[in-house]
């Protein structure tokens, strides 16, 4: 039996330290590359996060400190790409398991699945339009039908490989269907359920973009655009910063939630190793 | 008189292949009355695992019946618990140790209740110190105890067990072998034991009985005429186990030319 | 098992059918299957369409080929060296995340909107997770294996050629599988973003805006997910091929 060596308080804050200080610096040459450049299209890191204080986060007395055009560029932003990929994880889930579960139906669609998970989202945007129209609606079905994909078929995979013996010895111990489910086989199939999460994130958060390029009024993606085509570069910038802060916060989320529920997987691949 | 723990009535399976109809159970008939620990020895192939999978629950057989304390069998019966071969695929990695053993009492019993269970279960195997860590972490021959904690938790009338020490080593073996005979006065079980070993089924059982390759039926019934408890070294020693266990060696030889696997 | 999968092909292009010719979605909206591959017949041998799907395929691979140059010289460095992983490592942490797509608008600025700007987009997007594995695969080297080589005198560049890359190939084709489905994703939604004029995403954009270009947009949906089945296919063979030369190198 091998336990890992935790490596001692103080060298983990030394190992701290020495990534923020590169970090830091690597933001300071940032700084002093674009002071020296005459180039309007990288301002300085300085400029843009006064941008973005001035644009997001400076709204006066009584009206907290969101700005007005913090609720025009970035909620509605967080609202589409939330709702739809809260449908996308729904539908992608519960089909996945069910797939998972009924072999029968499952050979029956499997080619489907894979063409779909194949086909790369965004081409689907030009449908999207066809059919829901430019609305919120569209870009919503757009990031849920996108995303839904992967996370389908991560999910199908795994639970189609959760060992037939973690089910035989739920069931002579006489368990419930619903804790079959949530007990055993999605437990046993979270690594798995858990890459699709990520990968349909990622794929959402191109959706979003992608669909804010087209009649539409407000939202990350139009900012975006927007400032570039209006040569606004610093406000392009900030736009570029808040949607970066968008994946970054995303994957923050899932990263917590993966640590607290895979915690075991975790450790018991670091005895593997 | 009352009925016999288990009933097995001219048990029947087979599965459709592509080469038509393949028989593996044909015509089973045997009964275990309470307090017996009766072991099952037969070559490989001989469909212990569909004699096993029938027993409890998990298949529906194509024909015959199995009945538990007078009652026919349609799905998983209550009173029964099952040790599998493969410890690793038996306890759930993402439980610790005393989560796997109360696992299947979650929604039956009580939590304060649950709690007592688990712990006299692991202390019943030597394991109450483990509770907290996870399979993984454990030895095979530890998570094949914490297997059994988790059996003998669900205050089974009868343990079914396939096999449950071909994947350690012998030392291991032996000390599970005495554990078993010893959580079994404890908890007043009975036990149906399948094994390819002849040896262990005449230390451990009071019956023996010897199965045919496939398709597969009874060959033999042999008591075992040794006292409780038992040891490892003397019991081994003396002239009743010394025959039984040859002459069940035998009527296993003349079953078929196929003869034990190792 | 494949019955079935055909089976449920033909079902979906039936039920598709159906649905279609008997308008139970707006006929504008949705084409019959019938005549939707009947254009995507076409369109395999139309070369306006076939030019657009090149630009977008060249484009997913110079974008590709470039995360790699990066990626894997770079993951070999960091992973050899304690000092410079350090270093990095929240830097690659923070930058790991980050969208490509959302620095579309810089990039046209600086690049323009075409092959230099969408390779540019599949390279952020790909080298991260190259880069990650590379790093992964090196770490796992086995140190006495290390050692030993370093006791035939051989230079810690040797060293690092004939031990540790071959050993950190294994993890290096996870980090291909993971990315190279991403690349096009990427590629197209460059595309769009960028308002490219050239490329699968442009052609389909500009098809929906046509009366009746519906169909042409279908054809094109179809024709990109059998692109992508292609591609994953190629990996997962790859991927057969190269797992087992790695299983023989462990053995």
């Amino acid at each position: 039996m091998s336990t890992a060596v935790a490596p001692g308080i103080r060298v983990q804050l030394t190992r701290f330290a020495i990534g923020w200080i590169g970090a830091v610096v690597l933001l300071g040459c940032w700084q002093l590359a674009t002071a020296r450049s005459d180039s309007a299209f990288f301002p300085t890191p300085l400029e843009i996060v006064a941008d973005i204080h001035e644009r997001w986060f400076s709204a006066g007395i009584g009206g907290g400190v969101l700005t007005d055009a913090f609720f025009q560029d970035v909620t509605p932003s967080l609202q589409r790409l939330a709702l739809g990929l809260l449908v996308a994880w729904a539908v992608g889930i519960s089909l996945g398991v069910v797939l998972g579960r009924v072999r029968t139906v499952a050979e029956y669609l499997e080619p489907l699945l894979h063409f779909m998970r194949a086909l790369p989202g965004p081409v689907l945007l030009p449908l999207a339009l066809v059919l829901v129209g430019t609305g919120t609606s569209m870009r919503v079905s757009l990031i849920a039908f996108g995303a839904v994909w992967p996370i389908l078929f991560n999910t199908y995979s795994a639970v189609r490989q959760v060992p037939e013996c973690f089910i035989d010895n739920a069931k002579v111990a006489r368990v419930s269907r619903p804790a079959l489910l949530f007990r055993v086989i999605l437990p046993a199939a979270s690594t798995g359920i858990f890459a699709g999460l990520r990968v349909s994130t990622s794929l959402g958060i191109i959706l979003l973009i992608a669909s804010e390029l087209v009649a539409a009024t407000d939202g990350i993606g139009f900012g975006l655009t927007q400032s570039q085509r209006s040569f606004q570069f610093v406000a392009m910038w900030s736009f570029i910063v808040a949607l970066s802060l968008l994946g970054y916060v995303a994957n923050l989320i899932l990263s917590g939630v993966e640590t607290r529920i895979l915690r075991w997987h975790r450790l018991m691949a670091a005895i593997q190793d | 008189m009352s009925p016999a723990l288990l009933e097995v009535t001219d048990l029947r399976h087979s599965y459709q292949t592509r080469q038509g109809e393949h028989t593996v159970l044909d015509g089973l008939t045997f009964s275990v009355e309470r307090g017996e620990f009766v072991s099952i020895v037969g070559p490989s192939g001989c469909g212990k695992t569909t004699l096993l999978r029938s027993l409890s629950g998990l298949l529906r057989p194509s024909g015959g019946t199995v009945a538990l304390g007078g009652t026919v069998i349609d799905g998983v019966p209550q009173g029964l618990a099952m040790v599998f071969q493969d410890y690793r695929g038996s306890l759930f990695p993402w439980r610790r140790v005393g989560e796997n053993v109360e696992f299947p009492l979650l929604g039956s019993v009580p939590k304060s209740e649950r709690r007592r269970r688990t712990e006299e279960s692991l202390e019943a195997v030597g394991l109450a110190a483990a509770a907290d860590r996870y399979p993984w972490q454990l030895s095979g021959g530890m998570q094949q105890r914490v297997a059994i904690a988790r059996a003998l938790a669900m205050r089974p009338e009868l343990l079914l067990m396939d096999e449950p020490f071909a994947s350690v080593d012998a030392q291991t073996r032996s000390d599970l072998e005495d554990l078993l005979l010893r959580v079994r006065e404890q908890f007043d079980m009975t036990i149906l034991f399948v094994t390819h070993d002849v040896d262990e089924s005449v230390y451990l059982s009071t019956r023996v009985l010897s199965l045919s390759k496939a398709p597969t039926v009874q060959t033999a019934d042999v008591t075992v005429p040794l006292a409780f408890p038992r040891d490892q070294i003397t019991t081994r020693e003396e002239g009743a186990f010394v025959t039984t266990r040859s002459e069940v060696a035998r009527l296993i030889r003349q079953a078929g030319p196929g003869g034990l696997a190792a | 098992m494949l019955r079935r999968g055909a089976t449920g092909v033909l079902g979906t292009l039936l039920v598709w059918e159906v649905v279609a010719r008997f308008d139970l979605l707006p006929r504008d909206a949705l084409p019959p299957a019938s005549s939707t591959i009947a254009r995507a017949a076409e369109l395999v041998v139309d070369t306006t369409f076939l030019g657009n799907v090149g630009a977008t395929l060249w484009a997913s691979l110079v974008g590709y080929l470039l995360a790699l140059v990066v990626a894997l010289p770079l993951g070999m460095l960091l992973g050899l060296s304690d000092r410079l992983y350090l270093v990095s490592s929240t830097v690659i942490e923070l930058l790991r995340p980050l969208p490509p797509v959302g620095l579309v608008p810089l990039l046209v600025l600086v690049a323009g909107q075409g092959l230099e700007m969408k390779a540019a987009v599949v390279a952020l997007g790909c080298v991260w997770p190259l880069l990650i594995n590379t790093i992964h695969g090196v770490h796992a080297t086995d140190s006495t294996a290390r050692a030993t080589a370093r006791s035939f005198g051989w230079s810690r560049r040797q060293v690092a050629i004939r031990v540790v890359w071959p050993s950190a190939i294994p993890s290096v084709l996870t980090g291909v599988r993971i990315t190279v489905s991403v690349a096009l994703i990427l590629c197209v939604g460059a595309e769009f973003i960028g308002g490219s004029t050239a490329g699968l995403g442009s052609w389909l954009l500009q098809q929906s805006m046509l009366p009746g270009g519906i169909e042409s947009v279908c054809a094109g949906v179809v024709i990109a997910g059998s692109l992508g089945l292609l591609i994953n296919g190629a990996v997962s063979a790859l991927e057969t091929r190269f797992a087992a030369w790695a299983r023989r190198e462990e053995a």
